[in-house]
């Protein structure tokens, strides 16, 4: 029993130190080239190019980055990126709630992607199967958003 | 200008790690004294006969539960460790991406004010289905 408690305590510590690891190592360099991008306007302009994207999921533009982070790097750092952006910009729940329908389904896909793939799975076909998930829910409650707003405009 | 964005950055970042850490280390601690406990092994025994609907064999269970409380990395070391075949890795696999950190990622998604028993739901229906769809397809070719 005493055993168990201290691989209990030493994993967690040992553990905690790596997640702790890994979240600044990635998220204090995101965070500095976040706010580069931002003060150069770099964000900005990008946004307003892929607006046709944002706009297809239902999203305002300036989830684009939350969006980015969660789908390359991982759905924790996205989060992070989204706790970050509502701070910036006016992200509603709607946005916040349809970001998260898609990353759910689809985040992290590199480094998911490669690890499945050394063991033998093709990405494409996770990918494909994710997608599969990722863009009709987001759609479907993209549209059951729009016709509430439209319920409540007419009411 | 540059400068002052690095600072700012920087700052932001660690604020942004301090969240995520509040929120991830205690549920990771939680998560490491259920592996160590016979919950995870009961779960496992009950879903076994299930995985008969996506045409896996019951080992397959150990895999798709351990990604519930631990990550992707984890349901690898547990599909070596049952040794699943090809066709088999890819089903499980598909399964283990779409439901998997269940509990850290509700805690995340608490964290930004979104239900957890919908997303929750919602990955583990997804994973389903998509589990039966292509069990049918690998079962088929």
């Amino acid at each position: 029993m005493a055993e168990i408690i201290l691989t209990i305590i030493k994993e967690s510590i040992l553990g905690s130190l790596g997640v702790i690891k890994s979240l600044a190592i990635v998220i204090i360099p995101l965070m500095i080239l976040i706010q580069i991008m931002t003060e150069y306007k770099l964000i900005e302009r990008l946004s307003n190019k892929t607006k046709f994207i944002t706009d297809f999921l239902g999203v305002s533009k300036d989830t684009l980055i939350p969006l980015l982070i969660g789908m390359l790097v991982g759905i924790s750092y996205g989060a992070g990126a989204i706790i970050d952006a509502k701070d910036r910009y006016d992200l509603s729940n709607n946005d916040i709630f349809l970001v998260m329908c898609f990353l759910v389904p689809f985040h992290g896909i590199i480094e998911i992607s490669l690890i499945f793939w050394v063991i033998g799975v093709n990405p494409v076909i996770i990918i494909i199967a994710r997608l599969f998930v990722a863009i009709p829910v987001t759609l479907f409650f993209k549209k059951q958003i729009a016709k509430k707003e439209m319920q409540e405009l007419k009411a | 200008m540059l400068v002052g964005a690095v600072k700012i950055g920087f700052k932001k970042g660690l604020i942004c790690c301090w969240t995520l850490i509040k929120i991830i280390v205690p549920v990771y601690v939680l998560i490491i004294v259920i592996k160590h406990t016979p919950i995870m092994g009961f779960i496992i025994g009950v879903f076994s006969p299930v995985m008969r609907i996506f045409y896996l064999p019951g080992q397959a269970a150990v895999p798709w539960i351990t990604s519930f409380f631990l990550d992707e990395y984890g349901a690898i070391a547990a599909i070596k460790a049952v040794g699943l075949s090809g066709k088999d890795i890819t089903i499980i696999a598909i399964m283990i991406i779409l439901a998997h950190s269940l509990f850290i990622e509700a805690a995340i998604i608490k964290k930004l004010g979104l239900s957890i028993i919908f997303f929750t739901s919602y990955r583990f229906i997804a994973a389903v289905i998509m589990g039966i769809i292509f069990g049918l397809v690998g079962g088929v070719v």
